[in-house]
């Protein structure tokens, strides 16, 4: 069974990656300083955020700014005008295009009116002020995103009846970073669309579209709803009274395979599905078989990422032939969620684990390979194109196990191996 | 004497009020009227900043013991603060029975009896930088400048850390950190061994030499009134499981807020063994447990009885500097018996050394520990840390006369003959490179003098490297060059003004390297410009050859060289 989590990020770090992939929002939290450190995380992370900048204007702001020390009475102290007085100074800002607005799980607590004073804000004109009520304490990271995507979802002006029949939106697609690993995995998507003769209109979010773009999500004949915003998928099919596609993420073999099938269920293009993923699995398994079967298959694995991911990986580690040791969600457990490991022994016990995990999950043990996958990545930043999803992501996500596997071996063996002689 | 000031005043946005106020970072004239009014300009400050706005006045100095950080204001009766004097009070920030604060704002207030504030505010008026769009002196950088607003300093590059080295220390003690705290504040932070991804530039690498645990409080927890239960089941499970030296509690706005008691914890949990002590957010006071209790084991370290005054022990020192210092001490007749921090032993049940002196190399971030201890068992000697080769034979001549070295000049002199070679040799190379210093003028003075948070005047040492020194000043007003400035910089034509990004960007591209607090800072990376920031300079000897041969090596090896052009612009 899946190891519960115990470890996770907090609510907020999952609002600072939504406030990142989304151009021209600002985001004020209703807590102290100490909000500025924690969105540090997702600047380190991705290369090209813009949540703060050296000569330009901070996209993460807070209320509650002590020096040195908090005390109890500024905690307390009742700040609804100074959270108003933020809020209309970022929303005078130029370029602003949304306001949201949280708040630390302590002034959750005080029941401070965060939802009237965004209510007001936005009453005045100006760009929109989103409330978005902490769930510091009953939630984690992934549901600070998907919450920020749902209040999109409610907020975001939209008009239905301008719908397309080949315009498909993504709804809950994690754009952890903007790099270009995301922007492949887009291409990818795209072109699991395209033989289905859809084409992509609007993703959620994709860390190139604004909030004003994100009204592109009318044209949408067709919502595909991906794990990390179900609820947002689910809203806007209501306002915009189109179908919503429940879908896992294409990753793997089998997991893009899934989804391509289901799509084209959902279309009766059951032949467009099968033609595509004969064609594509074929040419993957001829690509990375040579370097699956001499480098990867018959190890072992343990597995530390978020839920939706953990739930991706788990049947791309059977199909690389390794033996699953550990399984561990970075997150709330997903229900339905159940992943037999090894009781071990069966497979070279002993031989080096790949640890396929975020740095921050990385034992850096001697007996492990590390594989980075998942959030964060300080280390990775790709300069081109290197997408996980689909079946190109396939091929990359083999050349990462191969070359940690060799790697490892090479660090184990020293230096003499690469002497020449 | 007070020898200089920063001026970096913060533009966050503070909570006091919707508008928030402008604060100023106050000149030298200003400052040094300032601190000789408030009693403080007697030598017992060695650096200080001081900042201000209409309703306060902050002073944020390095005395010789530790950092201080007083507030100068009216404040009303119901305000906690340190010393009143008529209309005036004084109160500092920090822990309560900070000895070396409150001594200070008593000393200031009792000067100040009868002054008004305005009257203090128009003083520093004379030479005080413009003001930013909002302001604070948070002494933390992170809280200054990570979340800060940034309105108009597109011109700002340059935000002095302060930083602490809590996390550096290398002790041998079993220590265990309980977290009380929620998800939100258990984790979301940096791993900070990967300083190159972050936002400032050399950001320390932390060094965690102590287990850290979590309460981890979820909603159930604070719904139902369990979160003391939490850390009481916490504590005493981790002292029921191992064997702690040390167990600190720090305590989190949440549970300060519910009310938690860690005091309460520690009293039914604490026998005696392990040693638990705790801080809570929202009062810094506790602070003083975890202090007098390193005080104590720091003070084990020096010889009870007689102590050998012919000997020293070095401080803030590792490795190669401390080598290279211990060496040149050995060639002035100074017996150096070993460094201490950021490694040091702290179960010693029995004196380590029988040096009567202890001398800081570099007392950056090792004020959070404290002195008292490590004044109980050595006599701290005084005086401004070995950068720059000046700067090291300075330092090398103080220990050399304190241990009583009759000729120690002498020796310095014939110590700065043998290194001649090495300073001709380093600045020959320098002076092929043209270094930037840019901001306002209270920003661009601040490089100029020693500061709180860098015991070394940064301008002062390009110049002796070699470096040519070019001054890009923010004067939007075009007023004229100061004498102050350039005497220290080198004259007029080392000083180019600038008032758009667009000019500001033009002047980049004459430089190699300039003084910037960023990782990345798109401003410079227009131009493949190197920044360089106070970490770069290494202390003593072969620390500045060092510093500067890796300046020069950045310059040389600017990258892009035949594509600058391509580079991305920064200005809007």
């Amino acid at each position: 069974m899946i190891e519960v989590a115990v470890e996770s990020y907090p609510f907020l770090a999952g609002v600072f990656i939504a406030v990142d992939a989304l151009p021209g929002a600002h985001l004020v939290v209703d807590g102290p300083y100490c909000v500025a450190e924690k969105a540090e995380l997702q600047y380190c992370h991705n290369l090209n955020s813009t949540l703060f900048s050296p000569h330009g204007l901070s996209r993460v702001l807070f209320t509650l700014q002590q020096h040195w020390v908090e005390e109890v009475n500024s905690l307390t102290a009742d700040r609804t005008a100074a959270l108003e007085g933020l809020l209309r100074l970022v929303q005078a800002r130029p370029g602003v295009e949304v306001v949201l607005t949280t708040e630390f799980d302590f002034v959750h607590l005080t029941g401070a009116p965060l939802a009237a004073v965004a209510t007001a804000c936005s009453a005045n004109g100006g760009p929109p002020v989103l409330a978005l009520p902490s769930r510091s304490l009953g939630g984690d990271w992934l549901d600070g995103y998907a919450g920020v995507l749902q209040r999109l979802a409610e907020a975001v002006p939209l008009e239905s009846g301008r719908a397309r029949a080949d315009a498909v939106a993504l709804v809950g697609y994690f754009a952890e970073r903007t790099e270009l690993d995301h922007r492949g995995n887009l291409r990818e998507l795209g072109a699991l669309l395209a033989p289905f003769g859809l084409e992509l209109c609007s993703t959620w979010l994709s860390g190139g579209q604004s909030y004003f773009d994100l009204r592109a999500v009318e044209q949408a004949g067709l919502v595909i709803s991906l794990p990390y915003a179900r609820e947002a998928a689910r809203t806007l099919g209501r306002r915009l009274q189109v179908p919503v596609l429940e879908l896992e993420l294409p990753i793997g073999l089998g997991g893009t395979e899934r989804f391509v099938r289901q799509l084209g269920s959902h279309l009766r293009q059951d032949d467009v599905a099968l033609r595509l993923v004969e064609r594509e699995a074929a040419a993957a398994v001829r690509d990375t078989e040579r370097s699956v079967m001499r480098f990867v298959a018959g190890r072992r694995a343990s597995l530390a990422l978020d839920p939706h991911l953990l739930r991706a990986a788990v049947p791309l580690c059977r199909e690389l032939g390794l033996e699953l040791v550990v399984a561990q969600a970075v997150g709330r457990e997903p229900s339905g969620l159940e992943v037999a490991v090894s009781e071990g022994g069966a497979l070279d016990e002993g031989a080096p684990v790949f640890r396929v995990a975020s740095v921050a999950h990385q034992g850096r043990r001697p007996d492990e390979v590390p594989v980075l996958f998942g959030y964060p990545n300080f280390v990775e930043h790709p300069l081109s194109e290197r997408p996980f999803m689909g079946y190109a992501g396939f091929r990359n996500l083999c050349e990462k196990f191969a070359t940690a596997a060799l790697w490892h071996e090479f660090l184990a063996g020293g230096q003499s191996r690469a002497a020449p002689t | 004497m007070i020898r200089g000031r920063s001026t970096d005043v913060s533009d966050s946005v503070s909570a006091r009020s919707a508008s928030p106020p402008a604060r100023r970072g106050a000149g030298v004239e200003g400052t040094l009227r300032l601190l000789a009014l408030a009693g403080l300009g007697d030598g017992r400050l060695q650096a200080a900043r001081v900042t201000f706005d209409a309703q306060l006045i902050c002073i944020d100095a390095r005395s010789r013991e530790r950092l201080v950080h007083l507030e100068i204001g009216e404040f009303s009766p119901a305000e906690k603060c340190a010393a009143r004097a008529g209309r005036l009070a004084v109160r500092y920030v920090g822990s309560g029975d900070d000895r070396v604060a409150l001594g200070l704002a008593r000393a200031a207030a009792g000067h100040l009896a009868g002054q008004r504030l305005s009257a203090l505010v128009a003083l520093l008026a004379v030479d005080a930088a413009p003001a930013l769009p909002s302001g604070s002196t948070s002494a933390s950088r992170e809280a200054d400048r990570l979340a800060s607003h940034h309105e108009a300093s597109w011109w700002h590059l340059h935000y002095p850390a302060l930083r602490t080295n809590y996390n550096r220390l290398r002790h041998n003690l079993r220590w265990v950190r309980v977290h009380h705290a929620s998800l939100e504040c258990k984790d979301g932070r940096v791993r900070p061994s990967l300083a190159a991804t972050r936002y400032f530039r050399g950001e320390p690498v932390v060094v965690r030499e102590s287990l850290e645990v979590c309460t981890a409080l979820g909603e159930r927890d604070v719904l139902g009134g369990r979160t003391q239960a939490r850390l009481h089941e916490t504590v005493q499970g981790l002292v029921e499981s191992a064997s702690f030296d040390l167990v600190e509690i720090q305590s989190t706005c949440l549970p300060d807020l519910i009310g938690d008691q860690p005091a309460a914890v520690a009293g039914a949990v604490a026998q005696g063994t392990p040693h638990i002590v705790w801080q809570c957010k929202t009062d810094q006071q506790d602070r003083r447990l975890l202090r007098q209790f390193l005080d104590a084991r720091l003070s084990r370290l020096g010889a009870s009885g007689e102590r050998d005054r012919t000997r020293v022990v070095l401080a803030g020192a590792e490795g190669d500097t401390a080598t290279e210092l211990g060496t040149w001490l050995a060639r002035m007749g100074v017996a150096v018996e070993g460094s201490l921090l950021p490694e040091v032993d702290l179960s010693a049940t029995a004196a380590q050394h029988r040096a009567a002196w202890l001398v800081w190399v570099d007392p950056r971030g090792w004020e959070w520990l404290g002195e008292e201890g490590l004044r109980r068992a050595f006599t701290v000697v005084e005086g401004a840390p070995p950068f720059g080769l000046q700067g090291t034979l300075a330092w090398l001549q103080r220990v050399g006369e304190v241990v009583g070295l009759v000729d120690a000049a002498a020796r310095v002199r014939q110590l700065a003959v043998d290194i001649e070679e090495l300073r001709l040799r380093t600045q020959a190379r320098c002076a092929r490179h043209r270094a930037a210093v840019i901001g306002d003028l209270s920003g661009v003075m601040a490089t100029t003098t020693p500061q709180a948070q860098r015991p070394f005047a940064i301008v002062g040492l390009l110049r002796e490297m070699g470096f040519e020194v070019r001054v890009l000043l923010y004067d939007p007003v075009a007023r004229p060059v100061s004498a102050a400035l350039r005497d220290v910089v080198g004259g007029a034509d080392a000083v180019r003004c600038f008032a758009t990004q667009a000019e500001l960007d033009e002047q980049l591209g004459e430089v190699a390297l300039a003084l910037s607090s960023f990782n990345h800072d798109p401003r410079l990376a227009a131009h493949a410009v190197v920044g360089f920031d106070g970490a770069s300079f290494l202390p003593g000897v072969e620390g500045f050859a060092r510093s500067a041969a890796r300046l020069c090596a950045l310059a040389e090896r600017r990258p892009f060289p035949e594509h600058r052009h391509l580079l991305r612009g920064w200005v809007q």
